[in-house]
């Protein structure tokens, strides 16, 4: 094999390389790798070997979690000389330990709660010892302070989305008399025909419980309608209603859903729309 | 004669002396600040009672944890007639009327603060009607806006906010 092939697979290998060995010397980590929903179980793991606390290295266990956020734990840590059995760690390999728990049971929080405060812990031996040295050569038995950081999910880069936003698919908690805004982020447009686009319109219709239809303007005359057009801000546009008034839906009657498409005043063809039909259903009504 | 002279010298001094003591006295005195007195807080009861038109809305997801959970649907509700409500502290009655945006609040009914004093709601009857809103703001009488939270709820749970803004008149 020539030099300069070996060199060229030596630089291909190297960022998998660096990026195993930053796995491999992590403190903690945790499954899933980012925790955004403390109400489902979290798995954490943790390295002894990259503690600066260096007592518990190739200690064969039972190790134990003591955790104070973000509350004390609903079973409570135990005392420091016999922790809670409940939370033992497993034993996953040569200094790799794990524990797995929901953190809004664990601790009986919300999952604000642990969203806005974390979770702390250090790990432990049954009896933590005592005396502040927690190095090999000390009498405390435990790592220093670890943490997991929970967040809540960001929000997700979406074309089209509404506000307030769906719950459970495509069902949004309003009434008929509640404003709805529909948001389109042209920033996320694919379809080169539609990006960069100027002003833009909502062809909408809406359904009530009875299968009638109800909207404001046929396609050809969307353009002519005011009530249509989204205002611009940057590259998104909204489209804020009261659905009752713009689809004009008679007092005894129930809207059930929505049907909306976002397109250029005098759309030409398919290459003046944006792909794809939203549809919303008010299930508060 | 020289005794009048040393006597008539001395009582020279005392009167100088003496003098010189109530200038700074009265100087003194002058110098000293008045009393501060606090005006008693203002009214809510009075600051109430006025007539407000709708001026923002800022619709609030409850689901939507942190930012991106609130909008500003102002146009929704002023495009047109804004809506205006009117309370009256003398009988506690309320009239509203909704101009040209939804009509939440029923068109006229009676009033009551949760506490007149240090009020936080404002409970409002409309007939069979029931309908509370949450003070963001105190109002007293220079208070320029009467902003409020009305809070829908879908079954048991509030699924939906609004926070309405007032400006006096």
């Amino acid at each position: 094999m020539k030099a300069s092939m070996k060199k060229t697979i030596a630089l291909l290998f190297l960022p998998l390389a660096l990026s195993f060995q930053a796995a491999v010397a992590q403190k903690v980590w945790t499954e899933p790798v980012v925790v955004t929903d403390p109400t489902d179980s979290v798995k954490i793991y943790v390295d002894l070997a990259q503690m600066d606390c260096q007592k518990l290295v190739g200690y064969a266990g039972p190790l134990y979690m003591w955790t104070w956020k973000p509350a004390d734990p609903v079973g409570g840590n135990g005392t420091w000389a016999s922790s809670n059995p409940d939370h033992q760690f497993v034993n996953e390999g040569p200094d790799v330990w794990s524990i797995k728990f929901v953190p809004t049971d664990f601790y009986g929080v919300t999952a604000a709660d642990v969203y806005a405060n974390d979770i702390f812990f250090l790990v432990k031996a049954l009896d933590g010892g005592g005396g502040g040295d927690c190095s090999a050569a000390g009498l405390e038995f435990k790592t220093e302070d670890l943490s997991v950081e929970v967040n809540p999910p960001g929000p997700s880069v979406r074309k089209i989305f509404s506000f307030p936003d769906v719950q459970e698919g495509d069902s949004v908690w309003l009434r008929q008399n509640d404003a709805f805004t529909l948001v389109y982020d042209n920033a996320q447009e694919e379809k080169v025909s539609m990006q960069n686009a100027g002003d833009l319109f909502v062809y909408a219709r809406a359904y009530d419980t009875d299968g009638a239809e109800y909207k404001p303007s046929t396609i050809a005359q969307v353009g002519n309608n005011a009530t249509l057009k989204m205002s611009k801000e940057g590259s998104l546009y909204h489209w804020s209603i009261w659905p009752e008034k713009i689809f004009n839906v008679p007092a005894t009657k129930t809207l059930n859903f929505v049907r909306l498409q976002v397109i250029k005043a005098n759309p030409a063809n398919a290459n003046d729309a944006v792909d794809g039909l939203w549809e919303y259903y008010f299930r508060c009504n | 004669m020289l005794n009048f002279s040393l006597k008539k010298e001395i009582m020279k001094g005392k009167y100088q002396y003496w003098t010189l003591l109530l200038l700074i006295v009265v100087s003194m005195a002058a110098c000293k600040p008045d009393e501060l007195v606090l005006d008693p807080p203002g009214s809510k009861l009075e600051g109430i009672n006025d007539a407000f038109t709708l001026a923002e809305v800022i619709q609030v997801d409850p689901f939507v944890i942190g930012s991106g959970n609130s909008l500003d649907v102002t146009k929704v509700f002023t495009t047109g007639t804004a809506p205006k409500i009117t309370f009256n502290s003398a009988d506690f009655t309320y009239s509203f009327a909704p101009g040209d945006a939804p009509n939440y609040l029923g068109t006229a009914g009676t009033w009551t603060f949760d506490n007149n004093e240090y009020p936080t709601l404002i409970n409002m009857n409309a007939g069979s009607n029931q309908y509370v809103l949450k003070l963001l703001h105190t109002i007293r009488p220079q208070d320029e806006y009467l902003e409020v939270q009305y809070e829908r709820s879908c079954g048991s749970d509030v699924t939906v906010i609004y926070q309405f803004k007032f400006a006096r008149g």
